[in-house]
């Protein structure tokens, strides 16, 4: 999952991306309202995480401009105010989520888990592909009674792909919502990443459910094509 | 607790009540004298207008004593139960005429001095209570003048004539004033509960209206003003200085709302860092620590202390000059000694950022202050000047001195101040950036500058004088020698 943090506080930004890092996303950040805006309209997040007084161009025009311009990625406001009329105008103004500082990172870990499930249409944070079960709140892979030891960044991949189980997924795609802007595109980071997930999930004896459709992408679980 | 209610309510019922009973009792007494008094001349006349027909007469040689009154039966003195009576006495002391109402028995003999007519009350031969008019009288002859063998000079001549009359229809008359007096008292101290009761009530309703609208008054609103137009006049000054006191507890709360909303969000955001930072360090695991890493981890731990010790010490300060803790220990310095030691920690990030001081004070020139109290007002604001000037501008300072005082001015170029940033310059938290995203300024700079220089008798003002040009002028009063 590719996440986006406009913060203008730079510790808070690089612990807010760390610790986002840490449990598999790929992160962007940005300093002040005007580049979280160009990162926001220039690439597709699966997240915004969103500080409301930035310099340049405060959170709540940034979030006004996404959403006149059509732009749904959902959005966690971080703020220090905490007033309900200062939650109101910020949900008002189309944000999906608020959290006051100072917060606990689990607690902004949950709440974007559940903004991303909300951008795939889950309601749950297990999810099911044939005999291999991923829970997303605890972070667990268990096939079968085997529990599956992952990376966060294999965790990750494993989660977007399962979020999106049936349908068959580009390397483009992974790229776009799995690696932030210092991945180069050309490596060969995501085909080493499905190696070793494929390894860990797929056990001999069991049928196959990480495929690969040559060409076009991966697929986890039964998929039409 | 006392009530104005009811200490008005008693006091007025109270001395009503003793205005009533004193006027109601000298009515009384008056007309009692007036009574007794007419029962007095009634008594009297009948007396004298008896001794009046008193005549002596010869018949044939005999002197016969003629009293008219006794020849006609008077309804008044007949036997009956309100009858008058009269009787009388020779000068010997023997019965010469009584009234048919006595009924043959004798009014006791009264005692007086001289002629009369003499009033006093007697025990009636009935046993009532009486009242009795006596005269001395001579009968004269029929020419009024004495004839032979009759002298007129002569006590042994003389009659006693008493008229007495029972009290009882008197006393009865004055029972029943006294008993309508009482009546009326007791009707009228009703009537006075209910007049007292309710035109204390109504004359206190507007106190109780703005006591109601007091009590209604909460800390969290203190919007609400009382109306005065409709106000009696003895209360529209108590309203008028009741809101200016809300006006003022209004304005204190919200500055004290406000400020405690900036402490509030000024700590909010290092906290938040420094929580974050130990979430973030307490989810790596051991082995994947770096010895850089972790120096990096405490290098901002350590920052953020310093921000919020800065926060806190800054804050504490304000708060001991506003409670008025704040020592002051006035001693003679040299001002060019004390610039020297503001300016000198801010050149070093003045010559990174290619920022030109200059400035030169005259070495003699001294003021009568707090040394460590101006050095805070000088050092924040070099350190102001420093931060906001852009880079590759200009600070420049000096000194004006005249007779009555002199002015330190301190020049910086900025980019962005305008005239309507200025009142607000000094209020604690003001940042022209919204956004605040400075992590080790907090706007309380100006609030202590300002603060210090109250507390120093200093005068301080603020100026744009030309586009792209801020000036902060100090005026010291001048030295006594």
């Amino acid at each position: 999952m590719r996440i986006l943090v406009v913060e203008d506080s730079r510790r808070l930004r690089t612990y807010l991306k760390a610790g986002l890092v840490g449990v598999g996303y790929a992160v962007d950040v940005a300093p002040d309202g005007e580049e979280g805006l160009w990162l926001a309209q220039s690439n597709e997040y699966d997240v915004i995480v969103l500080d409301l007084m930035l310099p340049k161009l405060d959170g709540l025009s940034l979030l006004r401009q996404l959403r006149e311009e059509g732009i749904g990625t959902h959005v966690l406001i971080l703020t220090a105010k905490d007033t309900i009329d200062e939650r109101v105008a910020g949900l008002s103004d189309g944000a999906d989520d608020y959290l006051v500082k100072p917060f606990a990172l689990e607690e902004l870990l949950a709440r974007v888990r559940a903004l991303v499930r909300r951008n795939y249409g889950l309601k749950s944070s297990r999810m099911m592909i044939g005999s291999l079960v991923i829970e997303t709140g605890k972070r667990t892979v268990t096939r079968g009674d085997e529990s599956i030891d992952l990376t966060p960044r294999e965790f990750a991949l494993l989660e977007y792909l399962a979020m999106r189980k049936g349908e068959v997924v580009t390397r483009s795609e992974i790229e776009e919502h799995l690696y932030d802007d210092l991945v180069e595109p050309m490596s060969n980071v995501i085909d080493s990443s499905i190696y070793r997930l494929r390894k860990k999930i797929d056990r001999p004896g069991d049928p196959p459910l990480l495929k690969t459709r040559r060409g076009m992408g991966y697929l986890l679980g039964e998929g039409s094509s | 607790m006392r009530s104005i209610r009811t200490h008005l309510t008693l006091t007025l019922l109270t001395a009503l009540y003793i205005l009533f009973t004193i006027s109601s009792a000298a009515l009384y007494l008056f007309v009692k004298g007036v009574l007794v008094n007419q029962f007095d001349e009634s008594l009297v006349k009948k007396t004298l207008a008896f001794a009046g027909m008193a005549e002596a007469e010869d018949e044939d040689g005999v002197i016969r004593i003629e009293l008219e009154f006794t020849e006609y039966a008077i309804p008044e003195f007949q036997p009956s139960p309100d009858a008058e009576f009269y009787q009388v006495w020779r000068a010997d002391g023997s019965v010469f005429a009584r009234s048919p109402s006595l009924g043959g028995e004798d009014l006791p003999r009264i005692e007086f001095e001289g002629e009369g007519p003499s009033i006093q009350d007697m025990t009636l031969h009935n046993g009532q209570p009486g009242r009795a008019a006596g005269v001395w009288k001579t009968p004269q002859g029929e020419s009024g003048e004495d004839f032979r063998g009759y002298d007129s000079n002569d006590p042994k001549n003389r009659l006693r004539i008493v008229v007495a009359q029972s009290k009882e229809p008197l006393n009865r008359a004055l029972l029943s004033i006294l008993v309508g007096f009482s009546g009326a008292g007791l009707l009228l101290g009703f009537g006075l509960i209910g007049v007292v009761t309710l035109s204390v009530k109504r004359g206190l309703t507007p106190l109780d209206r703005i006591a109601n609208k007091t009590a209604a008054i909460d800390a969290s609103d203190l919007s609400h003003r009382f109306v005065t137009d409709s106000l009696p006049d003895e209360l529209v000054p108590v309203c008028t200085r009741l809101n200016d006191l809300l006006d003022r507890l209004d304005s204190a709360f919200q500055r004290e709302r406000r400020f405690n909303r900036d402490v509030s969000h000024e700590l909010r955001t290092p906290i938040a860092e420094l929580r974050i930072l130990a979430d973030v360090a307490l989810s790596k695991s051991s082995e994947k620590w770096e010895f850089d890493e972790s120096q990096e981890y405490f290098r901002d731990v350590l920052e953020i202390a310093r921000d919020m010790e800065s926060l806190v010490v800054s804050l504490l300060a304000l708060v001991r000059g506003e409670g008025g803790t704040t020592k002051v220990e006035k001693r003679k310095v040299v001002l060019a000694d004390i610039i020297a030691q503001a300016e000198g920690p801010f050149l070093p990030l003045a010559h990174d950022r290619n920022i030109s001081v200059e400035g030169t004070i005259p070495s003699d020139r001294t003021v009568s202050t707090d040394p460590s109290l101006l050095l805070g007002i000088l050092r924040n604001l070099f350190s102001n000047a420093v931060y906001y000037t852009p880079e590759g501008g200009t600070i420049t300072y000096g000194l004006e001195s005249t007779d009555s005082n002199s002015v330190f001015s301190l020049t910086n170029t900025h980019h962005d101040l305008t005239e309507e940033d200025l009142p607000h310059l000094f209020e604690p938290f003001w940042q022209k950036d919204s956004a605040r995203s400075s992590e080790d300024r907090h706007g309380l700079g100006l609030s202590l500058v300002n603060q210090f220089s109250d507390l120093l008798g200093l005068e301080i003002e603020t100026s744009l004088p030309e586009v792209g040009l801020f000036v902060v002028r100090i005026t010291f009063p001048a030295t006594p020698e």
